[in-house]
């Protein structure tokens, strides 16, 4: 019984947390701030509701296999994030006209082709 | 009806409702990577939503559907990536 | 890389020798008094080979913990931003000089960077000397302040770690 109530709970926080994340797309003005926050939220979000799913069933079987998709959620998102954020600044997507961005001018896109193993 | 039953609804709601406003920013954006992440957004979606929805079913095998899809998502997102960096390198004289 | 070893030896005995009533409390437990066995065990045998796993492991755990409470507390500040009118955000892009040197330590420091309150890393500079992070809630125009946050912050624990263990 005391499970159940946790697990609800804690299903009911996660999934406002992926709304958040949602909302988020949608109103922050630039492709920066919208990769920054989506990632924050979605990480918390899956990670509730994975622990609300494993409380309910209770398993250690289950523990382990949601053990594992944290484990790759946890090691994939922020590596995701990070190259696409990467290709963008090399595509020159527009920032924000609020943004600073004084330090950037040091930062020099090498327009040599890559040979046959490019570095991603 | 018990707590839990209702709370995994409500749950699903919201993460549907979410997964309709990740899809109005794949038709809006502005730019490519913005496609891209609001698409990786959506797989998450989509992941708890298969997580959720084994509980309401019943059904385990769900679970393992869910595991297989977080590795699926980097996959995508990196082709993608992939893509843009060379698209750049293809076109670098445009600009 | 030791320390995981035994933590999965732990949670599999634990699971093998509760199999048939498997449940939160009976499984956790177990995991933590296991593992405790283990790691005293490691700790008699370390005088004879190594000593430095020993020592390590506490940080690692102390890192784990900082990075959930960072994760926790950046979503908390996502929400604010999200749901509040979005005049007092200001963004900039800050250079940080590194002193993380192998792959290692520089992509651990890029995962922790994009996880913590308004930071995204993007990319790094050609000489692997300079890292190029997105900052959303900038303070005053105090750039030197973001740099040192992290420097003394993430960074530090993360050579802490990887430095005693390329070390022995």
């Amino acid at each position: 019984m005391i499970n159940e109530i946790v697990s609800g709970l804690l299903m009911l926080i996660g999934a406002l947390f992926m709304l958040i994340s949602s909302i988020g797309m949608i109103r922050l003005p630039d492709f920066y701030t919208r990769n920054s926050a989506s990632t924050k939220a979605v990480v918390l979000g899956v990670l509730l509701i994975l622990i609300g799913v494993g409380v309910y069933y209770n398993d250690i079987m289950i523990f382990i296999e949601i053990f594992a998709i944290l484990f790759f959620i946890f090691l994939i998102s922020p590596l995701a994030a990070h190259i696409v954020s990467r290709a963008a600044v090399i595509n020159r997507v527009a920032f924000w006209n609020k943004t600073e961005l004084e330090d950037l001018e040091q930062y020099e896109i090498d327009d040599e082709a890559p040979g046959e193993d490019p570095q991603l | 009806m018990s707590f839990f039953t209702i709370s995994s609804y409500i749950a699903i709601g919201i993460i549907s409702f979410s997964m309709v406003l990740t899809l109005i920013r794949f038709v809006k954006g502005p730019s490519l990577p913005d496609r891209v992440i609001s698409l990786d957004v959506f797989s998450a979606n989509l992941l708890v939503f298969l997580a959720v929805y084994s509980v309401l079913a019943g059904e385990v095998t769900y679970l393992n559907v869910a595991l297989l899809m977080s590795l699926v998502i980097f996959v995508g997102t990196m082709t993608f990536a992939y893509y843009l960096v060379q698209k750049r390198y293809k076109h670098k004289d445009d600009d | 890389m030791i320390i995981l070893l035994n933590i999965l030896i732990a949670v599999f005995l634990t699971w093998f020798s509760q199999q048939s009533y498997a449940s939160l409390p009976n499984t956790g437990f177990g995991t933590i008094a296991l593992f405790a066995a283990w790691y005293t065990a490691l700790w008699l045998f370390s005088f004879f080979y190594n000593k430095a796993a020993f020592y390590k492991a506490p940080k690692i755990g102390v890192l784990i913990l900082f990075y959930l409470k960072e994760l926790f507390v950046a979503s908390l500040w996502v929400a604010y931003d999200v749901l509040t009118p979005k005049d007092h955000m200001r963004p900039a892009v800050i250079a940080i000089p590194l002193e993380a040197e192998t792959d290692l330590e520089i992509t651990l420091l890029a995962n922790f960077i994009t996880l913590t309150p308004g930071t995204l890393s993007i990319d790094i500079s050609k000489d692997r000397k300079t890292l190029f992070i997105h900052n959303v809630y900038l303070e005053s125009d105090d750039l030197d302040k973001v740099r040192k946050q992290i420097k003394n912050g993430f960074e530090k624990k993360i050579l802490a770690i990887t430095r005693n263990a390329s070390r022995s």
